[in-house]
């Protein structure tokens, strides 16, 4: 039995090493990883409260001196395989909106590990805990690619040709090492409160590259040297520290309450930017380097949690969190959004868990444009776009040993939501570049029916997300 | 001295077990004190208060750390005293569990009434004391059935228990099975005291294929002349970014003492709508609905008299629903028995509805041999408003004419191309109602100003686009925009027991707004964008539209709208016969019967112990416009007109909310039968159901037949087939012909231990069918016409549906799901929400409802439903030698949705 469960965790180690990437959409935050604790992840992340699982240290500094458990070590792989639809508004002869055709679409998987532990003794009625973790708090991992094919007709089985190849590549994952305390008191066997604090470093460097290549086929179809690529490129660093306060607080046998208070925390974002456009024609090269130097600002979040333990044949607890965010700390434009988790856990047969969790998290993605005032001057134009995350999540556990856990959380989310095309279809105007009155034959088979127009907010991509997650976990506690 | 021994003895033992340890009611440092562990008998304090209660000692063996030499080494230490739920709240929610549940999942089509019955199910009503119509009230109790156990009491018998319930001679075995959970007969099972229940639910629903459509319209569409814009900001979809998932958010809070005192309050925000952390406290209460109510069965003085009253929202249905049932969902084929009941007279109202809610003050008393309510209302109703071009609405004057207003205030009425600032009689022109076309309830309820942004935005395209007959949006929905003051009452006298003879009446008095319909001629220059379209919409159902009621026309000008009934009900051996007529008073005496626009229903319904027969009558004038009004019929208003499928063709292709979203019963007239017969346990003819129709504005006569056998070889099996066939046939239209549907389901279904439920479904359907109006032209030369589009379409389906109980505490439940329609379109009823299917595609869902505990209730679905969209046929005339399609149809296919829904829900009831 036990080389069964060898190899689905070897299994599980091997699919999470080979694969990275994920999605392209937010460029402030990328993509923030939730809870580590895998228990907690099949319960829809609601572990504010949390005396159970190692990794609930991480999320509650207060949860240390909660633990049933005096020690705690936990090693955690979290695995995300991310689906990017982009689609264009189909019509109907009509003029008839029928609906969407997808014109990219992106699958991959990418993969982040953690660790955690924890050590808490008491003295009396009075509990002192110690832990330290390490994990991922957001990523930057990017893999998006896009193909750009000509108009030739299709309808001879022949495919249209490709002229251009678009990616957007990021790297880089904001780690979180975090030291956290917390003191305790016994008020009777099942009542106590907790105070902790946690403290945590973060840095790491992020790289981020957009490019356009113009294919073989595209530049042979004119003359050499006519059609330039084009690339842009983020390389930053991101550091700082970041504290989080937090309560937990056992009632009776049935109800825990906790909260957590994390301030507004400003790291330090350093690095450069380059844009890069090969010269054409007589037209010379396009290059510009800046340096980025700023604010990185992540911010006030409140968080209050609940648990309940009913007497439950199938023995069950019911987690709740509520999660109030002040994205207000970052730009005016950002509205503060709550989050909401919730989450049941029932034994039901010999003792095996079934997890069952929801959560809806609200993402905002600031975007900057640039647009003119009525004065003619050039201004820069933010737009929020709010995009909500409803999540299904699972789980279960097995015991591997003796104090040694098993746990596996899935989560199934997906989001729908208008964006601006990534590449606008302008730059594939190859009379910009020959300085031709028509397009190339060459490289558009049928230019008379080809308009290449950058699409603006009156006819966006709709985007279409999928995540399907795993959040394993080995704990052992004593 | 043997005495005294043996008292010596017995106290020796009680001391000696008094000295014991009981399992369920010691503390932890009593089982500390244990020769166990100190985990094992936390162990054992853990498995009694998170598990359950011991019942005898060798439930320690399920607890992991002890082991039989444990137990055995214990034994003599310890025992396990009875326990016993002493909660009456707690065992009469066990009792009813089941039952709440069922109600749970019906929620969705009952607009609240399952709130209604759910609180009856906990403090159930005084059998020997209940009227009438609180049987009639009562899910699948008949008027035959509320007879026999009125007789029983009138004769001075007392019902002493539900044995004697069931001796009851004429109570139907269906009628019993029912009624015994809604009633007690001595002492209630709940003493009065506070209970509440707090709901809170998250939907990511998409919308209706309709909707879909409505909202998607774009304006700058000029496919006759011009180029193709294909922009999608240029629909309300694009416009309002409808892509994003936004869900459903409803928040609902009732509290109530006993049967006595209740209150309660409901928010919900929809797709599209502000929600909790986007709209203001003003508005968040504004859209709130809320009540405040005092009920008493038991009034001192009076004897067996009931008194209700309510403030804040409540609902009000009186008779068949033909004068008064406020709701805003249409549900067809509603005939008041069976599980399609009403719930009479006054009573509380969290609903989702929003348009046909009553918000006020309503009483009522009722005694066995009479009754007597009443019931004010004001609230602001959305409306579809005739609008300028800069957004603000019409105002009418008193005399018909549409008035307008300069920049410095004056205002003026036109007469050809002159502004007419005064009146014959030198007053000055004056106006300060809105011109209002109708109710309506909106797919999305968006404020004001935001919409006349919108409509801002669309209009300048429209004027960009060329010539169209009506340059800008000139009809559009407000919020909140016709202020509507409603008093209504009902009175009833009750000669003998299961008699009663009624009269209602309402009055719906607009105090700023004019409701103006145009008239036949005027209708499509009003309603169409182009005239191009005019020639084609002809043809559809419009009269539906243009006798829609007016407050003001050529005759006269008003400020209300009255409508007055009478209904009655009586029961003759088996058979209860019941009725309502009612008349809206437009031209006539009020109290003129048959002088105005009317509609009357009358049933019959008999019973035997394993038989029902049910006849339905029914007549709708076609201009008896009652917005309040939800009898039986077998389609929605407007059905068939322009607002059903031609979106396109409408100045603003939100009018189409009419039909969309219309709750209003079609005019029509019709006999309906009913049957459901159990030959014995092994057939049954499950409900069957003839309806013959005609609907009324153009005569299209209809039948429709539905039946079902069923075959139980054994208790756990079942077999059923089911056929529909429906014919439409349009006999005064020379373009159109007849519509043929047949439906051929089978299910087979087993029912497994511990409520398991495995079922497999087939079926299969055929559509013999003219083409809509809207897409085919006048039959002249060149062009095509009904005969030569009549089209056979073949769909089908076949599902898979499960229901899985781990235990008492956790269910699931699911389905699988593969159709595909040609042309044809499925409904599936879900675990709580009925699904539209068109064209083909798959579906799952999967739903886990998880009692954490007595009280605590919780529910999570997640469905995918990946689909293609509509196959769209065009022919473009029937001319053989069209160069630019060289003999093809266009031909559009393989559009694929993926649809992600997700439903939480947590209920807690205390």
């Amino acid at each position: 039995m036990l080389s069964h469960k060898t190899l689905l965790i070897v299994t599980l180690l091997i699919v999470a090493s080979a694969l990275s990437a994920w999605s392209v959409t937010d460029s402030y935050f990328g993509n923030r990883v939730s809870t580590l604790d895998a228990r907690i992840y099949g319960m829809g992340s609601a572990g504010t409260f949390n005396n159970m699982g190692v990794f609930g240290i991480a999320d509650n500094p207060a949860n240390i001196t909660l633990m049933q458990k005096n020690y705690g070590l936990s090693a955690n792989a979290f695995l995300n395989r991310n689906e990017d639809n982009r689609a264009l508004p189909f019509w109907s002869q009509f003029d008839y909106y029928l609906d969407d055709a997808v014109y990219s679409s992106n699958l991959h998987l990418y993969d982040n590990y953690a660790g955690a532990g924890y050590a808490k003794h008491s003295f009396g009625n009075i509990g002192i805990g110690l832990g330290a973790y390490h994990k991922p708090l957001l990523n930057f991992e990017a893999d998006y690619s896009e193909d750009v094919r000509n108009n030739r007709n299709t309808n001879d089985d022949v495919y249209a040709e490709q002229i251009a190849l678009n990616s957007i590549r990021g790297t880089g994952t904001l780690y979180q090492s975090g030291l956290a305390a917390s003191f305790g008191y016994k008020l009777g066997d099942y009542s106590n409160v907790n105070l902790g604090f946690d403290f945590s470093m973060l840095d790491n460097d992020i790289s981020r590259e957009k490019a356009i290549r113009w294919t073989d086929f595209a530049k042979e179809a004119v003359a050499p040297k006519t059609l330039p690529d084009m690339t842009e490129t983020d390389d930053y660093n991101i550091s700082g520290n970041m504290m989080k306060i937090g309560v937990a607080a056992q009632l009776n046998t049935r109800f825990g309450v906790a909260a957590t208070y994390i301030p507004k925390a400003t790291l330090e974002k350093e690095g450069s930017y380059s844009y890069k456009r090969d010269a054409y024609g007589t037209t010379a090269e396009d290059l510009i380097n800046s340096t980025i130097k700023e604010d990185y600002i992540m911010p006030t979040e409140i968080r209050l949690g609940f648990t309940y333990m009913p007497r439950n044949v199938m023995r069950t607890v019911f987690n709740m969190d509520v999660e109030y965010v002040m994205y207000s700390d970052i730009h005016e434009r950002y509205d503060d959004m709550v989050n909401f988790y919730a989450g049941v856990e029932h034994h039901v047969v010999n003792r095996i868990p079934f997890r069952l969790g929801f959560q809806a998290v609200n993402n905002q993605f600031l975007i900057q444009e640039s647009a003119y005032d009525l004065n003619n001057n050039l201004i820069t134009v933010y737009h929020v776009n709010k995009v909500v995350n409803p999540m299904i999540t699972a789980g279960s556990s097995v015991e591997l040993m003796r104090n040694v856990v098993l746990d596996l959380g899935f989560g199934y989310t997906w989001r729908e939501y208008d964006a601006m095309d990534m590449f606008g279809d302008a730059y594939y105007n190859d009379k910009t570049y020959t300085g031709a009155s028509t397009n190339s034959a060459n490289i558009w088979t049928n230019p008379q029916y080809v308009t290449l127009v950058t699409r603006g907010w009156d006819n966006p991509d709709k985007v279409r997300e999928n995540n399907i997650s795993l959040n394993a976990g080995i704990s052992f506690t004593w | 001295m043997k005495k005294f021994l043996l008292l010596l003895l017995a106290l020796v033992s009680l001391g000696l077990l008094a000295a014991k340890v009981d399992l369920n009611t010691a503390t932890l440092s009593e089982l500390k004190q244990l020769p166990i562990t100190a985990d094992q008998a936390k162990d054992i304090f853990e498995y009694r208060e998170y598990t359950k209660i011991f019942t005898s000692i060798f439930d320690l063996r399920e607890i992991p750390s002890i082991d039989q030499k444990t137990l055995l080494k214990i034994r003599p230490l310890v025992v396990v005293s009875l326990y016993q739920e002493t909660d009456d709240v707690a065992i009469r929610r066990d009792e009813i569990k089941d039952l709440i549940e069922r109600l749970d999942t019906n929620e969705g089509s009952m607009e609240g009434m399952a709130d209604v019955w759910e609180d009856y199910l906990m403090t159930p009503q005084n059998l020997n004391r209940m009227h009438f119509d609180d049987f009639m009230s009562l899910p699948n109790v008949s008027g035959v059935d509320a007879v026999a156990v009125l007789k029983r009491i009138a004769q001075g018998d007392t019902i002493a228990d539900t044995r004697d319930l069931r001796n009851s001679a004429g109570l139907s075995h269906y009628g019993y099975t029912n009624l015994r959970s809604y009633v007690y007969y001595q002492e209630p099972p709940v003493k009065n005291r506070l209970m509440w229940d707090a709901k809170l639910s998250y939907n990511t629903k998409y919308f209706e294929e309709g909707q879909y459509d409505m909202l998607r319209e774009d304006f700058t569409r000029d496919y006759t002349t011009g180029t193709v814009p294909q922009r999608q900001d240029l629909s309300y979809w694009g416009y309002f970014g409808l892509d994003e998932i936004d869900p459903d958010i409803s928040m609902k809070l009732r509290l109530r003492y006993g049967n006595n005192y209740k209150v309660g309050i409901m928010n919900n925000s929809s797709k599209g709508e502000d929600g909790l952390m986007t709209s203001n406290p003003k508005d968040f209460i504004n859209d709130s609905k809320w009540f405040a109510g005092y009920e008493n069965t038991n009034m001192p003085g009076l004897n067996n008299s009931r008194l209700k009253l309510y403030a804040g929202n409540y609902r009000v249905t009186y008779g068949e629903g033909l004068v008064m049932e406020n709701t805003d969902f249409y549900s067809a084929r509603k005939t008041g028995f069976g599980f399609s009941k009403r719930i009479l007279g006054i009573t509380p109202d969290l609903s989702k509805t929003q348009e046909f809610a009553l918000k006020g003050g309503a009483m009522e008393y009722t005694h066995p041999l009479f009754g007597v309510s009443a019931f004010v209302s004001q609230d602001d109703k959305d409306a579809l408003v005739y609008v300028n071009r800069d957004g603000t609405p019409v105002k009418r004057d008193e005399y018909g004419n549409d008035v307008y207003s300069e920049a410095d205030g004056r205002q003026y009425y036109k007469e050809g191309n002159n502004k007419i600032y005064t009146y014959t009689d030198g007053t000055p022109v004056s106006a300060d109602k809105n011109k209002v076309f109708n109710y309506v309830i909106s797919s999305i309820r968006w404020d004001n100003d935001e919409l006349m942004e919108a409509e801002d935005y669309l209009n300048k395209e429209l004027t960009a686009a060329g010539a169209y007959a009506v340059p800008y949006i000139n009809i559009a929905a407000r919020k909140d925009v016709l202020r509507e003051k409603i008093w209504g009452g009902h009175v009833q006298i009750n000669p003998f027991i299961g008699t009663k003879l009624g009269m209602t009446t309402y009055t719906a008095l607009y105090d700023n707004a004019h409701i103006v319909v145009p008239e036949f001629d005027e209708m499509l220059s009003t309603l169409l964008r182009t005239s191009g379209d005019q020639d084609k919409l002809r043809k559809a159902m419009n009269g539906e539209i243009s006798t829609l009621y007016s407050t003001q026309t050529d005759s006269y000008s008003r400020d209300y709208r009255r409508v007055i009934g009478f209904d009655g009900q009586t029961v003759i051996g088996n058979t209860s016969i019941q009725g309502e007529y009612a008349e809206l008073s437009v031209l006539g005496d009020d109290l003129k019967i048959g002088d105005d626009p009317k509609a009357y229903l009358m049933s019959a319904n008999t019973q035997y112990e394993n038989l029902y027969f049910l006849t339905l009558l029914r007549h709708y004038d076609v201009d008896f416009d009652n917005p309040y009004s939800n009898s039986f019929s077998e389609h929605e208003r407007f059905d068939g007109t322009m607002f059903d499928g031609n979106v396109y063709s409408l100045t603003n292709s939100t009018i189409a909310d009419l039909y969309l979203n219309g709750n209003q019963s079609q005019p029509e007239q019709g006999v309906y039968f009913e049957t459901r017969y159990k030959f014995n346990n092994f057939f049954t003819v499950g409900r069957s159901y003839l309806d013959i129709l005609e609907r009324l504005t153009d005569h299209r006569r209809s039948v429709r037949f539905q039946s079902e056998l069923e075959f139980r070889p054994l208790f756990q099996v079942s077999l059923r087939a089911r056929y529909k066939n429906q014919v439409n046939r349009f006999d005064d239209m020379a373009d159109r012909g007849v519509s043929k549907t047949n439906e051929y389901t089978l299910a087979a279904r087993t029912f497994l231990s511990n409520r398991d439920f495995l079922e497999l479904e087939y079926r299969y359907n055929t559509v013999y069918a003219p083409p809509y109006l809207s897409i085919t032209n006048t039959a002249a030369t060149g062009n095509n016409n009904g005969t030569a589009a009549q089209t056979l379409m073949i769909g089908d389906y076949i599902a898979a549906n499960y229901t899985h109980n781990f235990s008492s505490s956790l269910k699931l439940q699911g389905s699988f799901l593969y159709w595909f329609g040609h042309g044809i379109s499925h409904w599936d009823w879900e675990d709580m929400e009925i699904d539209f299917m068109g064209e083909k595609g798959s579906k799952a869902w999967i739903a886990i409802t998880s009692r954490i505990s007595q009280n605590l209730y919780m529910n999570l679905k997640f469905r995918n439903k990946t689909y293609q969209d509509k196959e769209i046929r065009i022919r473009r005339y029937n001319d053989p030698y069209d160069s630019s399609l060289l003999g093809d149809p266009i031909y559009l296919e393989r559009v694929e949705h993926s649809e992600n829904t997700i439903r939480f829900s947590l209920d807690y009831r205390f």
